[in-house]
């Protein structure tokens, strides 16, 4: 019995100093996530997480001000994933200042979980759409979530007889927590024309979301003006119901439902069902992301024809940031009034992320 | 009787016969290595400097466990100068090394202790690991801002860090500096051969096992500038060098 009890304490001691051991070589054994962000980022980003005080002898040698993480506007719209890129691999590989270290040696991936979620926590954002619903934009889905963006667009149709070059370009703004406002002025050439052809005026509302369930909901009506031929061409209402749904860690869906309304005739108009699907190969903005969009059309009046198109297109980040990318796609009829293809393309610049020659 | 006769009889029978092939084998070898070898010169010389030492005060305001890591003040270490001669000079062999030389695993370490970089200036090989340490009870980050090779920064937050780095490529120099603390800086030299030296605080310094040749040594400093000399090193006789900053 006594063999038996001796064995059960020093078993006992092998296990206490031996877990002592393993704390001692951790440095961050014991403590919390917050006190981990005191000692690693509270230097520079501030203990509450609103930067540095104005009075900070560590203000003038910063390029950048660090960023205030207490602004809800900040906080929602970046994407957990991106700061979590961010902490374990530094600011510059990401297109951020160089001042900014990596941790990816310092803590491990758990560790640099719990941290952006505290990091998420130090502002009010529940009135903002969370950034980790902001999915790619593609060529003809209205996107969901609300943006800064300026976009320049293009469209080369070709069908039997008419060729026609689209150039558009596009801003949109931030209102408030929820809402974008946005402009888009259009300039059309072909054979028989060449000059601006119409301009949009649109606001979007992001009505909900849940962010357990990766899914966002949004409204918003488009106004569009043509300015050429304006006797046989009439301004148009269209309101529409737009959706994002993640479906996994890489792969996104968004939706729209919308209806073209001419003023003059509505009757004349349609409704409009567009869905796209990306597929993102790497954790990298700065990399490639095949989607894949179809748009089923379908026209209030009975003799016109259902059409059905098919969009394979890629999503490139050119920056390391992946805030100024490049999408590229072909549109190939399916059903309906044919022509031969439309090649679409855009370059986007978003705008909330700083200069568009910033991280190339 | 064998042909070597009763000697050689008896060394093939008490099995002797091989090793002493093998000695004699190794004997020639060995001296016409060491007749033909290039010999090692030792190069040793002084920086003068004609200036003072620095009088700026680093004011450590911004944390308080680096005011407290100091009783006395601590002053920049841009001009380092005793007895008429300059510190934290780097000195190397830029131009005449035939060959890149072996490269070595033993760690060159940069320490941070009371929000100094401790060497201030140093040397490492390419390839040559690079021990950086926090010392200090404060987190700090050890940003390398190099041109040649990859720039890197990475975060120290923990007394007791180490992290190691390897420079791919020669670059000289490549200023270190913690972001959290301005005030420190450090500056490594990267090379391609063992062949430099830091001078001390009285410009003293000596690169050890330089072979005989014709060579461009350069000396570089952060503030003062580059000064060069060409030396021609000759076998068996140490040479000694001299540098000027004004």
């Amino acid at each position: 019995m006594q063999r038996s009890l001796r064995f059960v304490f020093f078993a006992q001691f092998l296990v206490v100093l031996g877990s002592s051991l393993l704390r001692a070589q951790d440095p961050t054994a014991g403590m919390s996530v917050k006190e981990i962000y005191e000692k690693a980022c509270a230097s520079c980003h501030g203990i509450y997480g609103a930067g540095l005080a104005t009075d900070s002898p560590l203000l003038p040698t910063f390029e950048v001000e660090p960023a205030d993480l207490t602004d809800p506007l900040f906080n929602s719209r970046e994407p957990a994933a991106d700061w979590f890129m961010v902490i374990k691999h530094g600011g510059r590989p990401l297109g951020l200042s160089s001042q900014m270290p990596a941790f990816g040696q310092v803590f491990d991936d758990q560790q640099i979980s719990d941290l952006v979620a505290y990091l998420k926590s130090l502002a009010h954002t529940d009135s903002y759409p969370p950034g980790d619903l902001n999915f790619l934009r593609s060529i003809q889905t209205i996107k969901a979530f609300p943006e800064d963006e300026a976009l320049l667009l293009g469209r080369f149709e070709s069908d039997d007889e008419i060729e026609s070059l689209s150039t558009t370009f596009y801003y949109a703004r931030r209102v408030g927590p929820k809402a974008q406002v946005e402009v888009k002025l259009s300039h059309l050439a072909r054979e028989s024309f060449s000059g601006l052809h119409e301009v949009e005026l649109g606001f979007k509302y992001a009505l909900g979301h849940d962010l357990a369930r990766q899914a966002l909901w949004t409204v918003g009506i488009e106004a569009e003006i043509p300015l050429h031929e304006r006797e046989e061409e009439s301004d148009q209402v269209v309101p529409y119901f737009a959706f994002a749904k993640g479906l996994a860690d890489n792969l996104t869906f968004q939706g729209n439902v919308l209806s073209h309304l001419p003023v003059d005739d509505p009757g004349q108009g349609n409704i409009e069902l567009t869905g796209v699907l990306h597929w993102m190969t790497s954790p990298w903005p700065r990399s490639f992301s095949p989607g894949i969009e179809g748009k089923v059309g379908i026209p209030y009046e009975d003799s016109q024809e259902v059409s059905f198109s098919l969009l394979p297109q890629l999503y490139l980040g050119l920056t390391r940031g992946g805030h100024v990318a490049l999408v590229a796609g072909v549109e190939i009829p399916v059903a309906g009034p044919s022509y031969d293809y439309k090649l679409h393309w855009f370059l986007l610049w978003d705008l909330a992320d700083g200069s568009f020659w910033k991280g190339w | 009787m064998g042909p070597f006769g009763r000697g050689g009889d008896l060394m093939k029978s008490q099995g002797l016969l091989l090793p002493l092939v093998l000695m004699l084998g190794w004997g020639a070898w060995a001296w016409g290595f060491t007749a033909h070898a290039p010999q090692k010169i030792r190069l040793s010389g002084k920086v003068y400097f004609n200036g003072q030492d620095s009088d700026r005060r680093i004011r450590m305001n911004a944390d308080p466990v680096c005011m407290s890591a100091h009783e006395d003040p601590v002053y920049s270490e841009q001009i380092v100068s005793q007895n008429g001669g300059l510190g934290n000079v780097f000195i190397y062999v830029k131009e005449g090394v035939p060959g890149k030389g072996t490269r070595p695993t033993t760690p060159v370490e940069l320490e941070q202790k009371g929000c100094v970089f401790r060497p201030h200036v140093l040397g490492v090989q390419v390839g040559q690991p690079l021990l950086i340490r926090n010392d200090d009870p404060t987190g700090h980050n050890i940003h390398a801002l190099a041109r040649v090779n990859k720039e890197f920064n990475f975060g120290q937050p923990f007394q007791g860090l180490e992290i190691t780095q390897v420079f791919k490529k020669p670059e000289v120099m490549i200023r270190i500096k913690c972001d959290i603390h301005p005030w420190m800086v450090a500056y490594i030299g990267v090379l391609e051969h063992p062949h430099f030296a830091v001078s001390d605080e009285s410009g003293n310094f000596a690169i050890e096992d330089l072979p005989a040749g014709s060579y461009l040594l350069e000396a570089w400093h952060e503030q003062l500038g580059v000064r060069s000399i060409r030396v021609e090193v000759e076998a068996g006789s140490p040479t000694t060098v001299e540098f000027r900053f004004d």
